[in-house]
């Protein structure tokens, strides 16, 4: 039988920031949500892209030469890349020899992808770590996830995984056995606001939270606060009540800092970023958030900012 | 304080100023402000306005009016009160009370303690750190004295021996004292400015100053801060005479004989070889804090007594060794004299402590040491005439906090030392180490001779000490798996806080297999202690010959893809024939004819340096470091001429991530893809790479050394194993033969120079890897695939030390994420990684990677479950992070 294969966008070893200890966070590719503020808008898509910096391009013209729909241009010494054109052969990906072309991610199968994992094991061990699985979203991929969950579980590696949770129940109930700890994000609290900016409501989620807080025991979660979207007072009283009413499966609130650093990332994708040049909150205004969601919390858990 | 602290949470309802405070502390307001902020880490003003709203919120929650509570602490405004709640919690105390339920707060919760420098210390930085004033005072001194002690030698005694001792012994003994405003360790060792410090540079000066420089050497005694009737009589015994004083030396040139093809390897800096005894040492200080000069005088006489039918130059060497120890019993006593003559002029806290000093320097170095204070004062004496002997450059102090723990134990336990006070004489020693150059190591931490933890107390003040004068470059620490991750944890602190670099960090478990499996007993591998950059030897048992020879294993590729001839001159046939291009059919051919390359450079390294042991061992006789360095009494054999009782020559190897590098490309695009033929890679490298993109392809479509690649790192095991296994098997002259070393110093520049392009995409003249560290930019794969790369070196193939250099952005090596650092340089050690240095990233280098971008790529910036590099940010975030990145350092 052949191994089960994903789109892997990225493997990130020795993650401070997404779970307890050093972790290797496995990012697979398409999501079920589009929120403006994707810092990762390469992993929307279910189907590969092609990523173009034009700034590392020495106009070798290898790309053209191999490039059957001519969507590689150059004008006044700039390299253009037309996008109408390509038909995603990936032929100028892999004759680049600058990164200026990349692919956005691998076919990778569950081997392969655990033989990079566990080369950290003996790191994973001393410092309470392990593995990440995110996304776009995990959970889009049950088969997948499940075989690299398990595979790790004999291995004795601690396992996470980071879900957005607009995924069926289903597909969290099959493989929730083999979480040590469950990585939840919450955007909004009012389902309206929810599908502005997510495009799509947020009922499911919802729901998927108090299933998953009813069947797990150490569920951290997440608010990305997004300067006048997300980080509202009112939005923040909103998931504290919320999750007061899940109990003491939730172990670990954290708050995350907006920052600028992804639009290079739509650029090279060629993607439009509707949410830039915001101000990323200071520490200061990030404890003060802390400090309100504390108050608010009538459940034992930490909270804190990263 | 304790007091204040008390007093102002008793009055937070009243109307607290500064001034009536400080008032009631009894200091004035600014003296006040800064003690506070010292010891609570935040202003006063800060503390009130926590403690107050803290207490508000308990009242807000009883559900009191606003306004009365506003009244209640302090404020007379109901704004003022909601301006001071806004800018602790994010919103106003109305908002706060909508918001239904109150949390609790833990204000104040502070970082333990720490010593602070003090006043003393302050001062004394200032005066050392920022003009070096007390090293002008010494101009010219030390070579006055030295060349007159060649005079003082009447004629039938000018031999090897006697000629360098008498001057050492005029250099003690007419070397002018001076204590400077507040020391207590007294005492200098300062060079003399602009010359050369050490014994055999002095002399080759001397021989080239009667044709060459004639001008310099006036310009340099005028300067000089001699007097007059000095100068007059300097000038005189380096000009006017006709004594042959320089005698012995005429003789010392190496004869060796070479061939054109081994002068090109020289030339190209491909192999190069001499005997590196000069300094780079650790001696038995602790000797002469346990016996005093006079204890060991009496072990010379002894040893001597013991041995029958001496040789003539056994008698000369036992002479000169008696002549050293008999000046430095009496170093202390003319700091003695001094203090007295200074103690008359001073009343008060001064006045005793120029008493102390007088009493501490009657007694050491001559004596034995009985307390912290005089264990300090004989450590430093001890140290200021090796450097007068040899030189300051590497020499180094050992084991600090092993040799200094009993004094300070036995003196904690009577009562008669502080922590306190021990930290500011670590400091003060500390000080009088500082030079704008010269790495004069100390290490702490590591195992005790019988394999258990070492770490004391001193070990942490050693690191308090550290952090607190902000300026120590050399320090290092040895763990181990049994080290407290306590320990570790305050070490790695230090680097985050320091940002400089310090300490380091050396593997025990690696290092000290490493140097049993070259017949160092257990015992004595214990207790190794790191000089200067990072090379090791055993502490007063050893002469380490640090920098003996190097080699530069990368030009063995470009001697292998050229038939044995040079990319950057083609008239030279540095190395071996071992075939055209044509014959190269496979892979492992290659491999082989690399081989062959590196084999020759080992054998010219080591020849070169035997043909230096010889001469070294008759013209260049040390008779303080034979005095401190055990074998050499007991066997009449002097420290250049194998008298330790361990001699060994360390050879440093550069080019090893290159080559592995280079040679992962031409397996991968020449013979597994096949996209170029080895012609067609020479013709690139010949030319310097004239198709760019060729040049790109090689860095960037083959895997690169430093990234937990196996098919690359495998390389780096294989060469970095034949190169020291074979250094290992050649014999040396005298001693247990060559100690490989995998370290760069700062050469990976020089060599760079004279390496012509190579396959790894390198262009011609560019630098080389930092000794085993991956090349600049080309490790991507996050800190624990460096760690693993580095690890999986045969390090244990290297007593020597396998160096390496890991550069952390500044925003990762935060307090928060000390314990990570912990646990990865224990698991790393477990391993196999043998030394490791923290870089901590700046801004400038931020600035040249906006700048350079292809030799940064690794740099990433972090943000919460989303990192992206730093070279792929636009402009104007390029610009931003560079900016905040400065408020970024601790």
């Amino acid at each position: 039988m052949l191994p089960d294969i994903a789109k892997v966008n990225n493997i990130s070893r020795a993650s401070l920031s997404d779970g307890p200890g050093l972790r290797t966070v496995v990012y697979l590719k398409g999501c079920s949500l589009s929120c403006k503020w994707c810092h990762n808008p390469e992993s929307i898509n279910h189907e590969n892209q092609i990523v173009f910096i034009s700034h590392n391009s020495i106009l070798c013209g290898r790309c053209f030469d191999v490039c059957e729909n001519n969507c590689h241009i150059i004008e006044e010494g700039k390299h253009y890349f037309n996008r109408d054109n390509c038909t995603l052969c990936m032929k100028c990906c892999e004759v680049c020899p600058t990164k200026a072309l990349e692919v956005t991610s691998k076919d990778m199968n569950v081997i392969e992808v655990f033989n990079e994992i566990v080369k950290d094991k003996d790191y994973y061990i001393e410092t309470n770590g392990g593995i990440t699985i995110t996304g776009g979203e995990c959970l889009l991929y049950p088969k997948f996830t499940l075989s690299l969950l398990k595979k790790c579980k004999e291995e004795g590696i601690n396992t996470a995984i980071e879900s957005a949770l607009n995924v069926k129940q289903e597909n969290i109930e099959k493989i929730i056995n083999y979480i040590d700890i469950f990585i939840a994000d919450i955007k909004h609290f009012d389902s309206k606001t929810h599908k502005k900016l997510t495009g799509s409501k947020n009922e499911l989620i919802k729901n998927n939270i108090k299933y998953i807080s009813k069947t797990h025991n150490n569920i951290w979660i997440r608010i990305p606060l997004i300067p006048g979207l997300t980080d509202s007072f009112e939005n923040l009283l909103g998931i504290g009540k919320f999750i007061n009413t899940l109990g003491e499966s939730i172990k670990v609130i954290e708050l995350l800092k907006y920052n600028n650093l992804y639009s290079g990332k739509y650029d090279s994708l060629d993607m439009n970023c509707e949410i830039i040049n915001k101000k990323p909150q200071t520490d200061e205004i990030m404890q003060n958030k802390v400090n309100y969601i504390k108050s608010i919390l009538t459940i034992n858990c930490i909270v804190r900012y990263l | 304080m304790e007091k204040v602290i008390k007093y102002i949470n008793e009055n937070l309802d009243k109307n607290l100023t500064l001034t009536a405070i400080s008032k009631y502390a009894g200091y004035s307001t600014w003296h006040f402000s800064t003690k506070f902020k010292n010891k609570m880490g935040i202003t006063f003003l800060e503390y009130l306005r926590n403690r107050r709203m803290q207490l508000a919120c308990h009242e807000l929650i009883k559900g009191r009016k606003i306004t009365d509570i506003a009244l209640e602490f302090g404020y007379e405004t109901p704004s003022g009160f909601d301006k001071a709640f806004l800018k602790e919690f994010g919103c106003t105390p109305t908002g706060y009370k909508n918001i239904e339920l109150f949390y609790n707060n833990k204000y104040g919760e502070m970082k333990d303690m720490r010593y602070k420098i003090t006043d003393r210390c302050s001062i004394i930085k200032e005066r050392v750190v920022d003009n070096n004033v007390d090293s002008q005072k010494y101009m010219g001194q030390k070579l006055y004295n030295y060349i007159k002690g060649y005079y003082n030698l009447p004629n039938e005694k000018r031999n090897n021996y006697l000629l360098p001792a008498s001057s050492l012994v005029a250099v003690i003994k007419n070397f002018k004292p001076y204590i400077s405003d507040g020391e207590l360790i007294v005492g200098y060792n300062y060079s003399d400015g602009a010359f050369p410090s050490d014994l055999e540079e002095y002399v080759q000066m001397l021989i080239q100053s009667k044709n060459n420089n004639k001008e310099d050497w006036t310009k340099y005694i005028e300067n000089s801060n001699l007097k007059s009737n000095e100068k007059e009589e300097l000038t005189k015994m380096i000009f006017d005479t006709s004594d042959p004083f320089l005698y012995p030396y005429n003789e010392s040139k190496n004869n060796i004989i070479l061939d054109d093809s081994e002068l090109s390897l020289i030339n190209e800096y491909a192999a190069r070889g001499s005997c590196g005894t000069h300094n780079h040492s650790i001696l038995s200080y602790e000797s002469v804090l346990k016996y005093g000069f006079s204890g060991l005088l009496d072990k010379i006489k002894s040893s001597r007594n013991e041995k029958e039918n001496l040789s003539k130059d056994e008698l000369l060497f036992y002479e000169s060794l008696e002549m050293v120890c008999e000046a430095s019993c009496n170093i202390g006593e003319k700091y003695a004299k001094l203090a007295d003559e200074m103690q008359i002029e001073y009343e008060g806290e001064r006045k005793e402590e120029l008493l102390a000093i007088k009493k501490v320097c009657e007694r050491v170095p001559k004596y034995r040491a009985r307390n912290f204070m005089e264990a300090i004062q004989s450590l430093w004496f001890a140290h200021i005439i090796n450097t007068w002997e040899d030189g300051i450059n590497a020499n180094s102090l050992g084991r600090l906090d092993q040799i200094l723990f009993p004094y300070y134990k036995k003196d904690i336990d009577l009562g008669i030392l502080t922590k306190e006070k021990a930290f500011e004489l670590i400091c003060l020693l500390w000080l009088k180490l500082y030079r704008d150059y010269d790495v004069q190591q100390s290490t702490i931490g590591g195992c005790l001779k019988n394999g258990l933890d070492g770490v004391n107390e001193l070990s942490y003040l050693m690191l308090d000490a550290t952090e607190a004068l902000d300026f120590v470059r050399c320090l290092s620490v040895r763990f181990s798996s049994n080290t407290p991750k306590a320990f570790m944890k305050r070490a790695l602190e230090v680097v985050g806080h320091v940002q400089k670099g310090v300490p380091f960090f050396f593997c025990d478990d690696v290092m000290i297999e490493s140097l049993t499996l070259r017949d160092i007993k257990i015992k004595d591998a214990r207790d190794y202690g790191v000089i200067g950059c990072v090379e090791t030897c055993i502490p007063g048992k050893s002469n380490p010959h640090a920098v003996s020879g190097r080699l530069n294993v990368l030009k063995a590729i470009e001697y292998a893809l050229n038939n044995g001839k040079s990319m950057i001159n083609s008239e030279n046939n540095p190395g071996v024939k071992t075939g055209e291009l044509n014959s190269l059919l496979t892979f492992n051919a290659l491999k082989d004819a690399v081989y062959k390359q590196i084999k020759r450079m080992v054998d010219l390294v080591c020849k070169l340096t035997n043909s230096s042991i010889l001469v070294a061992a008759k013209n260049f006789p040390l008779a303080y470091k034979s005095l401190l360095t055990e074998g050499c009494i007991k066997k009449g054999l002097d420290f250049s001429a194998g008298g330790p009782i361990y001699n060994y020559y360390q050879i440093m190897i550069l080019g090893i991530p290159n080559l592995a590098d280079s040679l992962a490309a031409i397996e991968k695009l020449v013979f597994i893809e096949k996209k170029y033929t080895l012609e067609e890679l020479v013709f690139q490298l010949k030319n310097n790479y004239p198709d760019e993109a060729i040049r790109l392809e090689f860095i960037n479509n083959a895997p690169k050394y430093g990234n937990d690649f196996p098919e690359v790192d495998k390389l780096a095991y294989e060469i970095m194993e034949y190169t020291c296994k074979y250094i290992q098997m050649i014999p040396s002259v005298i001693g247990e033969g060559f100690h490989p070393q995998p370290f760069t110093f700062l050469w990976m520049v020089e060599h760079g120079k004279l390496t012509a392009a190579t396959p790894d995409g390198r262009r011609s003249g560019d630098i080389l890897a930092y000794s085993v560290s991956p090349m600049q930019g080309r490790d991507f794969n996050g800190i624990t695939a460096l760690l693993n790369s580095l690890s999986n070196l045969p390090t244990k193939l290297a007593p020597g030390t396998t160096s390496a250099i890991v550069e952390v952005d500044p925003y990762l090596f935060t307090d928060k994420n000390l314990d990570y650092f912990v646990d990865l340089l224990m698991v790393a050690g477990k391993k196999g990684l043998s030394n490791i240095q923290f870089n901590v990233i700046d801004k400038e280098t931020l600035i040249d990677a906006r700048k350079n971008p292809e030799k940064h790529k690794n740099l990433a910036v972090r943000v919460s479950g989303f990192s992206q590099k730093f070279i792929l940010l636009d402009e104007n975030m390029q610009e931003h992070i560079i900016n905040r990145t400065k408020h970024k350092i601790l």
